[in-house]
Formats: C-alpha cells, structure tokens, sequence
C-alpha cells in the first residue's frame, strides 16, 4: 500500500491508469462503475508517489473509500454515497442488455466464488441473493465477454455486456505479415494446433487431411513415416509438381527430397524434419490474392506453418506422453495351400504338362496334404505400436520469450520391421534489444530414421516388395524357406521354376534405412523506424543430410542372385534464404487504413546426391556398412544442382472505413531453373473485400447477422516446376567395349528447350464470410475458377527421334470448384461446450487443350511389374479430366455359345484369345478386332467431393472429439486385384477368385472371374480392376479427462484416449481405399498395387503442465 | 541478371562439346553404345527373331505372346528394339551430322562418318525387316519441330540403307581392326552387310530379282579378299561361340562386344538361354528358349554342330546328368531342348546379365552361304557347291552334289538352319523365303493357342507408344492387322 509508484498519463480513463498501476504493484483494482462514469479523462505527471497518493489523485473531487484487501492485492474504491455496510442475503435485481439496449435472455448471473447462479429472463431481469456487499457478480454469456460488478449498496445493478466477435479477431499469417481474420480479403483457411494434435501422424501434412476446404490430403503409404500427396484446388499441372509451397515461421522451404531409393519402393515423407508439435497454427493460402506475394512458387498454393514461440508470463512446462497401439482393419483373404495346388494342377494339365503337386515329394505335396499351407500376409503383419514423449518449456518476461521443446517419436508398423523414429529439438527465441528492435531467433535440428519394408517396390521393380509377395506367394511352401535351400531361387515354387521370394526373409532380413538430419536456422530482425514504418530482414538456412542404406542379404531373391547386394545412397540439400522488407502502416484521417510490405528475396539451393551398389559380398555380416568386402562394383553415380532464385514483391492493403478493403500484390521472380530465353515473370494480384456489415442500411439485421463480408479477387501465379537443366540438352555417358576393355562413350541422351517457361496460372475466386448470432455460426463458401496454360510437359514424343520424352510448354487445364466451411458453437456455457465444424469442396478439373497434342499417356514406368510396364494406364485428352484411367472394356467372358457351328468365334478377339472364360472386350469402333484403338475412358481418380465434420463436445472437465473426413465419387485402379482375380499362372489368388471363377461348371459371365491361364501379355489395364474409391471415415475419436489439479508443482493434468482410422464406409475391396502407389505422380493417382495396410492406433496420452 | 544462368555440374551439354576428334570419337562410341545393352539384342530382339518359328518352343509364359505371334501392340519388347534401333539412328545422324564440323583429318572424319553410317544402316535394316517401312530419319533431334516423322517407303528405307553401305565400304574404313579396335567395323563388315541387305532385297516382300546379282558380287568381294580382311571359316565350330576364345575369331565380321564389366553393357543371353540348374551361366539359367525334337533329327549324326547347338544332355549344379526326355526327367517336351550357343561360366559374370559372351552378327559362314544362295539363283548351282561345302565339310556333314536349282536352293536354307539357327536370322530367313504360313501352322506353341496364319504375321506392329505419340503417324498407319 505504502509502495511508491511512477505514472506518467495524459487523457487516460480511469481503466488505463488501473492498468499501469496494475503492472507496477501487482494489486488489482475495482471501481463503482457509476464512480467510473464520472470521472472523466485524467493526466497525471508523478513519480516516486506511494499507490494511496496516486489514487488519491485520481478522485479527487469525489468522496471515495478505499479498500485495501493485501491478501488478494486488491483494492476496492467506491462511492462514500453509503457507509452503511451491505445486509447479508440482500436481494439484487436488474437488468442485461448487449451494447444496443436490446434485453439478453439466458445469461448465466452468479456470484464470485459461489456454485449457485440464475438466468435473465425474456425481458432480460434477473433477480439473485449476494451474501454482503464486497460480494461480485459475474455476468457471463455466450459470445459476449464477460462482466464483473461490486454490489456495493446497490440493489439494481443493469449491465450492457458487450459482444465478443468470435473469430473475426483472430490472426491470420499471411505472407509477409499478419491480418485479423474480419480483415481478409483472399481465400485461406487456418487450422489451429487443437485440430492437428489430434491425429497421430507422424507429418503436419498427414494432419490436415479433412480439416479445410480445398485441401485434399491423400496419404500415399500408410507405412510409418509415409508420404502424402497436397492438392490444393485440384492439380494445375500434368508433369510439374503440384505440391504447394511450403513456408515455415517466415521462410519458404526449398523442395527437399531424401536419398534416393534407386527405384526400390516409394519415397518417404520429406516433411519429417518437422515435429508437429511444434506448430502453433497451419495457414492455407488458397487464391491468387494470397499467393501471388510468392509469385512462382504460389500457383499450387501455401502453407504457412507457424511454429510456437514464447509469451511474457510465468514459466510454463509441458510435458505430454502418448502411447498407442495399431491393428490392420481389412485383411484379403487369399488361397489356401490346397488350393493354390490344385490350382497348378488344373492349370498344367490344361496345357499337358504332369500335374506338380502328386505327392512325389515333400517338395510337392497333393493338395490334399498341402492344406491351409503358409499365411503369408499373417506371416509379415503384427500389433503396430507408436510412442511419443514432448517436453516444452516456454515464459518469458517483457525483454526475452522463449519457447524450447524437445520431442521424440516412435512408430513401428503394422508390417514387422517397419518403424519410424525421430527426435527434434527447437528453440524459438524473441528478444527485445530496444524499444524499437526486436530480434527473433528460430533454431531446430531434427534426426529422424526410417526402416523401410518398400511397399509399392512392385510398381517399380520385381523385387523387394514384401506385401505384393506376401499375398501371391505360393502357400504350399513352409514359412522357413530359404532362398538357397530346395524350395529357392529358380528351382521351385511351381512346375515352372519360377522365382520364389520368401516375404517373411523379406521384411525380416532385408535392410532398408533411411535417416534424415534436418537442422533450420533463422535470425530476423525488425525495426521499426517511425511509428508507422518498420523494416524486416531475415537470415536463414536449412540443411538436410539423408542417407539411404539397403542391403539385400542371400536368403531375399535380389540377395540370392548377386550373392547380396548394397546400395548406399546419400543426399543433401542446403538452401539460404535472405529477405529483406519495408512494412508501413497508417490511419489516415480515423477512416482509412494502408498496410504495405514491399521487399526483396535471395534464395541459394544446392543439393548433391551420390549413389552407389556393389555386390558380391562373402557373407551377410557387415553389409552396407563394409562394402569393400564386395567383389562387384558397379559404376556409382554424382549429381549436384544449384538453384538460384531472386524476387521482388509488393503488396498493399487499403481499408476504407472498414467497408471496403482493397489488396494488390505482386511478385517479380528470377529463376536459374527458366530457361535462357525466359529468366524472368511477373505475378500481378488484386482482390476487393466488401464489409456489407458494416454499412448503415445492414445495422437493422446486424443483431442476427453479425458479419457479413463479400470478397472476390483475381491474379496470376506461377509454378517454377522446371526440372533443374529441363530447359537444356544434356549429354551422358554411353560406354562401349571392346573385349574386356571399356571404351568411353557419351551420347545426347536429352533434348532441350530453350523457350522453357514457367506454368502460370490465372484465378479467381469470389467468397462469402457470414456470421450469424454473435458469431455463434460462421460460413465460409468460395467459388474459383484457376485456369493453368503453358503446362510444362514432359511430353512423350516419338521414339523416332531417337528420345522418348522432351520438355514443352503447352496446353491449359481448368480447375473450378466450390469450398464450403461451417464453424458452430453449439453450446457454450460453464459447463458444457460443443463446438461442430463442416466442411466439404468440389473440384472439377477438366483438361480445356493440350496445345494441339491428341493426348498424353500416363505410363507405368519402364521398370513396373510386367504387365503394366509402358502401358497407358491412365490418358489425358482434351475436355477430360486430369488423368482419365485408359483402357479395354471387357463386357462379359467367353462362352460356349459365342462361337458358331463351325467353331468360329462370334466376337472380336483381342491376340487371338478364344479361350472360354477369358474376357471379351468391347469392339468399340466395330472394326472385328480388339486393339489399343479400342480402349476407352474407364474412370476418374479425381474426387467429385472432399469433406470433413469435427464435433468438440465438453462436459465440465470430460471432453469428446469425433472427426470424420471422407472422399467421394473417385475410382481406384486396383492392380493388386490384377494379381489376385485373374488366371495368371503361378501366383497365388483371393479365396474369392478360386470361389467364384469361371470354369465349364461355373460358366460365370462376372469379368471378376475370368477363366485360368490369362497370360500377362493378355492382361492388360482394364476396367476390371476400376473400383469406386469413395470413403467415409471416421478418423479419429478422443476422449480426454481434464483433472484442473492445481496443486503444489501441477498446474493441470489431462488424460487422453483416442482411436484413429475406427470405422471406413467404403465398397472398395482393397486395404484401404486411401492409396497412391506412385506417390505424388500427377498422371498415375489413385493405383494400388502392393499397398502397405492401413491400420487403426489406438493411443493413451498424458499430458501434464508444471508450474 | 547473370547470376541466374543455369550451370550444369553433373552433365554434359551439346554447347560445351563435339569440338575436337577425340571427342567425336568418344560421341562415336556412343552410338555403338546402343548395341550393348543387356536386354536389346540379347533379349528382346533375340526373341522376337527366334522364336516365331516352328522348331522353337519357350518355357517362359511372357515369351509365349512372341511364339504364338499373339503379343499386343504395346508389348515392350517390340517397343524396346524399335527406340534401341532409332537411340542409335539418332546418335549415328549426329555423328554424320557434326564430325564434318570439327576440325580433324579428313581421313579420319570420313572414316567416322563411314562408322556412323554402317551403324545407321544396321540400325534401319533390323527396322524394316521388322516393322516394315519406318519414319526415316536422317538428321538429329534437335527440338520438337524435328520429333515427326511420317513413315516411308520400304524401298525408301533401303535406298537409304544401300547408299550408306555404299560410303561405308568406301570410303576409309580399316580392312583390319587392331585388337583395341574390335567391335568396330570394318570394310569387310560393310561389304558383307551390303550383300546380305541386297540378298534380302531379292526375296520377300521386295522380290528385286536383280539383287540377286548385286548380292552375288557384293559377297564375292568379301570372298576374294578374305585375306585382306584376316577372315576365314574356324577349323572348329565349337570354337565360334567359346567365350574364352572371341579375341581370336576370325570368322567374326561384326560382333556385339559384351564385356564382364559393370562400366558398359554385358549380355543376359548365357543366364536366359542356359538350361535349370546347368552352370552355363551365373545363378543358373532361365531357359528361354528350346528347339524341337524334330530340329535335332535335321541334323546328321555326325555333323558336329548339333551338340554345340542344342543342350541335349548336361551335368547340373549338383552333379546329376539331365538329358532331355529321359525318363522322369522335367527337362522334356515340350519344353524344348536349350540354345547351346550361349555358354558362360557362373563364376566369371558378376551378375546374371553382366555376361561377356560376344553376339555374331556377321560372320564368315554367313557370307559363303548366302554367295552360294545367290550365285545358284543366277547361276544356277554348279559354282555354288564350294562355298556351301566348305561350311559343311567344317561341320563334318559331309559334301553336297549333283542338285538342280530347286534342290540346291533347298539344300541352302536348311543349312542355314543347322549352321545359323540361334544366331538372329530366323524370323529374317522365314520372311525373306515367305515361309511364315508353315511356321505358323506347324508351330507347337501357336497351336496351343489356335492361331491361324494370317499375312500380318510378316511384319511385327509399330509400336502402340510411336503411334500414339507420332502425329506424322496414325493408327490407319499402323502395320495391317494389328
């Protein structure tokens, strides 16, 4: 009370100078309002004057009283009107209005510190009994703030609460700086780190799935650390990439990769550098307004990731453990052991060859003696289990805030030896030197490790995938089979002594690990130079070093035949990124309100990958770690890649009157990646938000209607997806010999283009932000319309011209859609809260021309399992959606009664087949015989909707999330069913196939079934294997338990449980209808083929804060 | 803005090369380069040439497509051998094209483009005789206004072919290589290719009678000069295909250089011809391709090539004696008896398709048969005789005599079977003689599947990929029938 105090007002209210007093003392303050309301505005000059003094100042003129409570520090001042102490039990009435004077039924009234409480009613009163007059009432209701009044001696305490706008205040990141939400005027969704918690995903991407309008989030590889394909509004590009951008606390990531594969299998997620909980709030820039400011790297859109940094308060220590466990949810059925041996007996004496499985040996048992055989499938898969520990330690004071957290991440698979681990560390520090320069620190390194099983390794080569093999491989041999022994390399297996590979050997003994270092460094700067200006500069660095071991010992098929093999591959990618920018902001005349940033961008990429194999080892000990012991050497291969990008950028936010709000911004980049004719583009934007709620004519609905904002904009941006020296012919080397000497060779293996450009994209969006009852409800809808020409394709020409492929810039598609997003508060009051969000986006991508080509294939690659290998899966055709699968129609299967009395066939065959029970395809341009020109569009792998639905419900310390998220309308071409549903010899097939299969007793007409004995060169892309892929899932559920203990050293202690992937609604008759074998391919989406299983985790979390 | 120019660390541009001989010389190896890959020559056109043929079955499901001429029109091996042949056209144009440019001897810059264009002329003969008449490309790719390329005529692409065999013969090339050099041709080579391209000529589908004259002096020349060139017969057949022995065989004209090494190319022929279980070749052999019963009895008991050509009995890996048919063997038909002109120890080759086993392209029987062909059609059999004996008499098959024209001709297509087969010539030889209908109706393999002779089987499909992708071609120009 006696503590001396230093203030320094002019014009202050009486709240302002509270405030101050507060900072200095500690002690809090509460007046009489009517008190208040007379005072007027004061200015106080003093210093070294004890709290008494100053306050005594303050009412001067007024007969006040004030209490001092040292306990509580606080002090109450009130009108010496009454010195009579208040009656117990007194009766308090009143009245509660919001700011109009329109009375407020239901709003909760209680007394501090009592469990008892009333309600107003229709007019607004309430009535309630306070135990004394120090007593204070709490006025508090849904979407206003909340009020607090002494009783004093008054009897009728009236309140005017004012309206808290949900939402409208919140920050928005965007590019170069920050804007509240009610001010946007370009398309972006924010996802906060309530909603990305929740899904345990080892990547933030994985965590957006279903969380906001636009983005589909497809997760190509449910193996740990798998990686997701983005696409936000549709795919622009064909050949380019249609990854957005990524931008991390202010610095834009280069496009990272890891060490190669070597074509075994599908790459990991690149984002692992990135622990997720580490991120405060996730912006998703969607419309050319929001992306242009990054100009050639905008037009697949942004993600600004904005990590946790400290706040000015005590010390907060957090510390959380989560600890699951997963299980596969669909499992195939396939043969039996007697199954699969009858079925090579029927098979071979189909083609008079001896039946193999007689008995003759224990190698070749009957049927009969076979039975159910191996399980492969349960031979490779176990109980996934997932671990997570995070510690963060965050607080600050005015000068210094810091946020340092360390995390550690586990995650073994459902397929034995899969598992994913990381460790992260970051310090994020803010420091301010003066009053006018305050300087941020980021610090991360990561150290993550993946043991890989190669899922989707079929897709790309014979070898190494264990779950294609696990499902077809032969039942009858015992699951100890070596490679070596009798039942290995080519020696058995079947009649034909194909190849056997024992998955279990597979998954247990090959070794595939990845490990990835990531380290991020940024130091930035701000100065405000005046009041109004401020410059912003910022240095920083990423690096990533990845390193890629395999090691194919003897008992894998691979390991056997070369006797062992090892690749080591390494790669690394150090990029710097200097920034520098003016940022300026003014209120003009009380009405008008400029925000520009105008800035200059240096961004130095260079990656190296080297990449090696020998083979030849003497025996399975060292393996990739003492290569030197192998006897072959094959040629290893280097590769280094500079990137230089340059920039300018403008943008400018111009408010009138808070009705309309103008944004222009733009973009100059330079890039090395653009070929020499065409260095440099432009990237113009402009958007105009009109805040209709704000104009008079509204102000009659604005008590329902609480915001109302139309906002539309149009711009141009780019895709820098250039491959580097795309633009340039390249020669390699092409060796010859002569007798055992190598002679130097080289060769034009590339053709190049010196008029390469960029793809650019033109968009523009038109949206609606309303907000109904005190933003209780919130809508978000836009529509788009993004229009993407000179489409960098690498374009298949003519392998006469001795290349197949050349980059050219040509043709345009059209991505339009709708984006639809409801928030709602349900309920909020004391006790129970429930909060739901929808969301659901259509896009419609469609092919408008392709610059005169007829169409483009997509084809599996050159290395693919055999039957697709070089053949058009998918087709891209002008007026078509971006791809189309491609392929023969097969109506029906050959019957008895589809050949004439000569024995001719009445049908178009297709290489001569006329086999019973083979498939019959559709002659569709009549010409009497099956071929490529019969092929027709079998389906689309673009979904016709996306959506998502979150449910928060609370209940006193008890809270429930459920969140569902789906995909409708979009096919799958499902190549496992390829293997698994079709004749060919020497796999094994679904219990399903040998069930229902055609043969002359069951002479079905179901394409499902064809006959045995479909040769691959039959066997083709075909709409037999086009699934529906639609989904509906029910993603993730948490149930948490929240003890508010706030005793000795525990702030709060909160238990969790939840269970992800529970339930999928889908006809899809794979794993799971969520695939993408190719990864990110813009022309191969939506393939299975040896998908690794997805499965469902259930996880406990404890989470804890310490004081 | 200079800082923006884009470096290339890791590779090659045409900007920076093609400015001295030596690396002209290098970009000729380039082209050569084509020749060696492990699965072109040595798999995929291997197959496509041996086995739509009466006398060879296959074991392996995916080659069945190719014996029963029931493959599809984007089957890769098709697609494989048609961009392999114009990789080379292409590099081969570039050489013909640049090397005029670069400041060199003369002498050596004609002898380059003589090279180039003996690989050109290689590269478009397998492509008409399979594909028919192909786009004919003559200068480099140089950018998409130079990728489409209509197709032409198949005299067309022969003129072209003739004309540059005609400067390849002529115009520099070493009658002799030194061993360094061996793999590269040679005068002798581009002589002995001109005549067979005119021998082929002279049959189906051009049926130029006159060629047969043209194809008579052509291989004649070879003949004359045989000791010019360091060519001759080996006195042992078996040593023609004895990997330990290539650098000494004198019979090889042009032979595809394959090599141990995992630098360039090695060959997967040993690993897909050789027999289950034998230790012809590393990690036992795939048994790609096996000739029927009734091809072994065309042979003479005591003609020495049968044993070399086909496998009829073998010591397997572990120890036991496999013969074909024995009894309760699994090595039986109709499997078909395994191609014994590819052998290699498993222990040398590193890997299963790193195999150093040369393939003959030319060589010296070839062009004694082929003499005696030709000189019987235009003059009947009577100074015939010679050449084909001394190849029989070599093989201990003992001399021919006293045939008409008819018979004699006879006589030279079998024995090109019994000294040639499994050497790239079959589908060439049954379609020059417009035989395919027997083979066709008499082939185990397409009776399996009940294909019947139609006339498209003379020519393999343009590939499903060049018509698709080639806007100077469209699916109305694609081979009849396919």
């Amino acid at each position: 009370f006696a503590q001396k105090v230093n203030i320094q007002v002019k014009d202050a209210s009486i709240n302002e100078v509270f405030y101050k007093l507060t900072q200095q003392t500690g002690h809090t303050f509460t007046a009489d309002a009517a008190l208040i309301k007379k005072l007027g505005r004061i200015s106080l000059n003093l210093s070294n004057k004890t709290l008494k003094e100053v306050l005594e100042r303050c009412f001067v003129g007024h007969d006040v009283q004030m209490v001092f409570n040292e306990k509580d520090k606080i002090v109450i001042i009130k009108s010496n009107i009454s010195k009579a102490v208040a009656q117990p039990s007194a009766n308090v009435t009143g009245r509660v209005t919001d700011e109009n004077g329109e009375p407020l039924v239901g709003v909760s009234v209680g007394v501090k510190n009592q469990i008892a409480g009333v309600v107003t009613n229709t007019e607004g009163r309430y009535s309630i009994k306070v135990p004394s007059s120090n007593s204070i009432l709490i006025f508090s209701y849904l979407g206003f703030a909340t009020e607090e009044r002494i009783v004093l001696n008054n009897r009728e305490i009236n309140v005017a609460l004012k309206g808290k706008p949900k939402g409208l205040d919140e920050i928005v990141v965007i590019g170069y700086g920050t804007v509240q939400r009610g001010d946007l005027t370009g398309a972006i969704s924010s996802i906060s780190q309530k909603d990305l918690e929740k899904v345990p995903a080892a990547t933030f991407d994985l965590k957006l799935q279903g969380r906001a309008a636009g983005v589909m989030v497809t997760s190509t590889s449910a193996e740990p650390g798998g990686n997701a394909a983005i696409r936000i509004r549709g795919g622009n590009s064909i050949s380019g990439d249609n990854q957005p951008l990524y931008v991390i606390d202010g610095y834009p990531m280069p496009t990272i990769t890891e060490a190669s594969g070597t074509g075994y299998g599908q790459e990991s997620n690149p984002l692992s550098g990135i622990n997720p909980d580490d991120i405060e709030s996730i912006e998703v820039l969607k419309d050319a307004s929001a992306t242009a400011i990054y100009g050639a790297r905008g037009a697949n859109g942004v993600v600004i990731v904005t990590t946790k940094r400290g706040r000015e308060g005590a010390t907060n220590i957090s510390f959380d453990v989560l600890t699951g466990t997963s299980r596969i949810i669909n499992l195939p059925e396939v043969g039996t052991a007697q199954q699969y041996a009858e079925f090579q007996n029927e098979w071979n004496q189909s083609r008079g060859v001896f039946p193999y499985y007689d008995g003759s040996s224990e190698y070749r048992p009957t049927p009969e003696q076979a039975g159910i055989g191996t399980r492969w499938l349960d031979e490779i898969l176990r109980t996934g289990v997932n671990q997570k520990y995070n510690l963060s330690i965050n607080g600050g004071n005015s000068q210094t805030r810091y946020n340092i957290s360390g995390n550690y991440f586990e995650e073994s698979g459902v397929v034995k030896n899969s598992k994913m681990t990381r460790g992260n560390l970051r310090i994020n520090l803010d420091n301010n030197i003066s009053k006018k320069f305050t300087l941020s620190t980021t610090a991360s390194i990561t150290s993550s490790a993946n043991n890989r099983i190669n899922p989707g390794a079929a897709a790309a080569t014979i070898h190494g995938d264990a779950i294609y093999l696990a499902l077809r491989a032969n039942p009858v041999i015992p699951v100890d089979a070596t490679g070596t022994g009798p039942w290995g390399g080519t020696t058995s297996g079947d009649s034909d002594g194909n190849f056997f590979e024992n998955p279990l050997f597979l998954v247990t003994q090959k070794k595939d690990k990845t490990k990835n270092e990531d380290s991020f460094a940024q130091l930035k700067g701000d100065y405000k130079i005046t009041q109004d200006l401020g410059f912003v500069a910022n240095v920083g660095s990423t690096r990533r070093y990845s390193e890629r071991d395999i090691y194919f010992p003897r008992p894998t098929a691979l390991g056997f035949l070369y006797n062992s093999m090892a690749f080591v591959n390494k790669y690394t990618n150090i990029n710097y990124v200097t920034e520098a920018y003016f940022r300026y902001s003014k209120v003009f005349a009380n009405k008008y309100k400029l925000n520009a940033v105008a800035g200059t961008s240096y961004q130095l990429n260079e990656s190296r990958a080297y990449s090696s194999r020998v083979s030849g080892f003497p025996d399975d000990i060292l393996n990739t770690d003492g290569v030197q012991f192998a006897t072959t050497l094959y040629t290893p291969s280097t590769s280094k890649v500079v990137r230089v990008i340059k920039s300018y950028y403008i943008r400018g936010n111009f408010d009138i009157a808070s009705k309309y709000l103008f944004t222009f911004a733009g973009r100059a980049d330079g890039s090395s990646v653009f070929a020499k004719n065409n260095k440099w583009g432009y990237f113009p934007s402009g958007a105009f938000a009109w805040k209709i709620v704000n104009e008079p004519f509204f102000s009659g609905l604005k008590r329902t209607v609480t915001d109302l904002k139309l906002r539309t904009s149009y711009g141009i941006t780019g895709s820098q997806a250039i491959a580097p020296l795309g633009s340039l012919s390249r020669i390699s080397s092409t060796n010859y010999a002569s007798g055992e000497t190598i002679i130097s060779g080289t060769s034009i293996t590339s053709v190049g283009n010196p008029d390469l450009t960029w793809e650019q994209s033109k968009q523009a969006n038109i949206g609606l932000d309303v907000a109904f009852w005190r933003n209780r409800v919130r809508i978000t809808a836009d529509a788009y319309n993004k229009e993407t020409d000179r489409l960098l394709q690498s374009f298949n020409i003519p392998a006469s011209s001795g290349f197949l492929t050349t980059t050219v810039n040509m043709g345009s598609v059209r991505n339009r859609g709708l984006e639809f997003a409801l928030a709602a508060d349900l309920i909020d009051n004391r006790v129970a809260k429930w909060t739901s969000g929808f969301n659901i986006s259509m896009n419609r991508s469609k092919v408008l021309e392709l610059g005169g080509n007829s169409e483009i294939y997509g084809l599996a690659p050159a290395t693919a399992a055999s039957f697709i290998r070089n053949v058009p899966i998918t087709i891209v055709q002008n007026g078509g959606t971006l791809p189309a699968y491609w392929g023969l129609v097969a109506e029906r299967l050959i019957q008895e009664s589809d050949f004439d009395e000569n024995g001719k066939p009445t049908f178009a065959m297709y290489n001569n087949e006329r086999r019973l029970g083979q498939w019959l395809y559709k002659d569709t341009n009549n010409d009497g015989i099956i071929t490529a020109a019969d092929r027709q569009i079998l389906g689309d792998p673009n979904p016709k909707a996306l959506f998502g639905f979150t449910n928060d419900f609370s209940y006193k310390k008890l809270s429930v999330s459920v969140f569902f998220q789906g995909v409708l309308g979009n096919d799958i071409m499902n190549l496992t069913k390829a293997y698994l549903s079709t004749g060919m010899p020497y796999l094994n097939k679904s219990a399903d196939w040998f069930a229902n299969r055609w043969t002359a007793e069951n002479p079905t007409n179901d394409i499902s079934y064809p006959a045995l004995g479909t040769e691959m060169a039959n066997l083709q892309p075909g709409n037999y294997y086009i699934e529906d892929g639609s989904y509906i899932r029910l993603k993730n559920v948490t149930l948490s338990y929240d003890f508010k203990i706030n005793k000795s050293f525990i702030r709060n202690l909160t238990l969790s449980a939840s269970a992800t992937n529970l339930l999928t609604i889908t006809n899809y008759s794979g794993f799971d209808p969520e695939v993408g074998i190719f990864g990110n391919s813009n022309l191969l989406p939506g393939i299975d083929l040896g998908s690794y299983p997805r499965s469902q985790t259930f996880q406990l979390g404890l989470k804890c804060n310490l004081k | 803005c200079e800082k923006l120019d884009e470096k290339a660390y890791s590779t090659l541009t045409p900007e920076n090369y093609f400015s001295n001989a030596d690396e002209a010389k290098v970009a000729l190896m380039g082209v050569y380069n084509t020749l060696n890959r492990e699965h072109i020559w040595t798999h995929n056109l291997f197959t496509m040439v041996l086995l739509p043929n009466k006398y060879v079955r296959t074991r392996v499901p995916v080659h069945k497509s190719i014996a029963q001429f029931s493959f599809s029109v984007s089957d890769d091996r098709i697609a494989n051998v048609w961009n392999n042949a114009y990789e080379a056209i292409n590099r081969a144009n570039t050489i013909i094209g640049r090397v005029p440019n670069i400041q060199m001897t003369d002498s050596l810059q004609r002898m380059f483009v003589a090279e180039a264009k003996f690989m050109r002329a290689l590269s478009y003969f397998n492509l008409v005789r399979l594909y028919g008449g192909v786009p004919l490309k003559t200068g480099e790719t140089e950018g998409l206004s130079t990728v489409y390329t209509p197709r032409s005529t198949e005299q067309e692409i022969y003129d072209l072919i003739v004309a540059d065999l005609q400067y390849a013969e002529s115009n520099n090339l070493p009658k002799i290589r030194p061993s360094s050099e061996r793999g590269r041709a040679t005068e002798c080579a581009a002589k002995t290719l001109l005549g067979k391209v005119y021998l082929t000529m002279a049959g189906f589908p051009l049926k130029q009678t006159d060629k047969w004259n043209l194809a008579r002096l052509k291989l004649k020349e070879v003949i004359d000069n045989k000791a010019t060139y360091n060519v001759d017969l080996l006195p042992n057949y078996a040593d023609l295909f004895d990997v330990n022995k290539e650098a000494s065989n004198k019979e090889a004209i042009f032979a595809i250089q394959f090599s141990y090494s995992q630098v360039s190319g090695g060959s997967a022929l040993p690993f897909f011809a050789a027999p289950l279980n034998s230790t012809f070749a590393t990690a036992n052999g795939q048994y790609n391709y096996g000739f029927t019963t009734d091809f072994r009895s065309l042979f003479a008991t005591s003609d020495k090539r049968r044993d070399v050509t086909l496998i009829s009995s073998y010591v397997a890996v572990n120890g036991a004696t496999v013969t074909y048919n024995a009894p309760g063997s699994t090595y039986r038909d109709p499997l078909g008896i395994a191609l014994g002109k590819y052998k290699d120890g498993p222990s040398k080759a590193p890997a299963n398709t790193r195999h150093a086993t040369d393939i003959l392209v030319l060589r010296y029987a070839d062009v004694l048969l082929m003499y005696a062909e030709a000189e019987n059609e235009v003059n009947g059999p009577d100074n015939a005789y010679s050449a084909i004996n001394e190849v029989r008499l070599r093989a201990n098959a003992g001399a021919l005599s006293g045939l008409t024209k008819d018979t004699f001709r006879d006589a030279v297509h079998l024995e090109r079977l019994l000294e040639l087969s499994g050497e790239l010539h079959e589908f060439f030889d049954i379609k020059r003689l417009e035989k395919i209908e027997d083979h066709v109706t008499n082939s185990y393999e397409a009776q399996q599947v009940q294909v019947s002779y139609d006339p498209k089987m003379y020519l393999y499909p343009i590939p499903d990929r060049e018509v698709s992708t080639n806007r100077a071609i469209g699916l109305e120009n694609q081979n009849p029938g396919y």
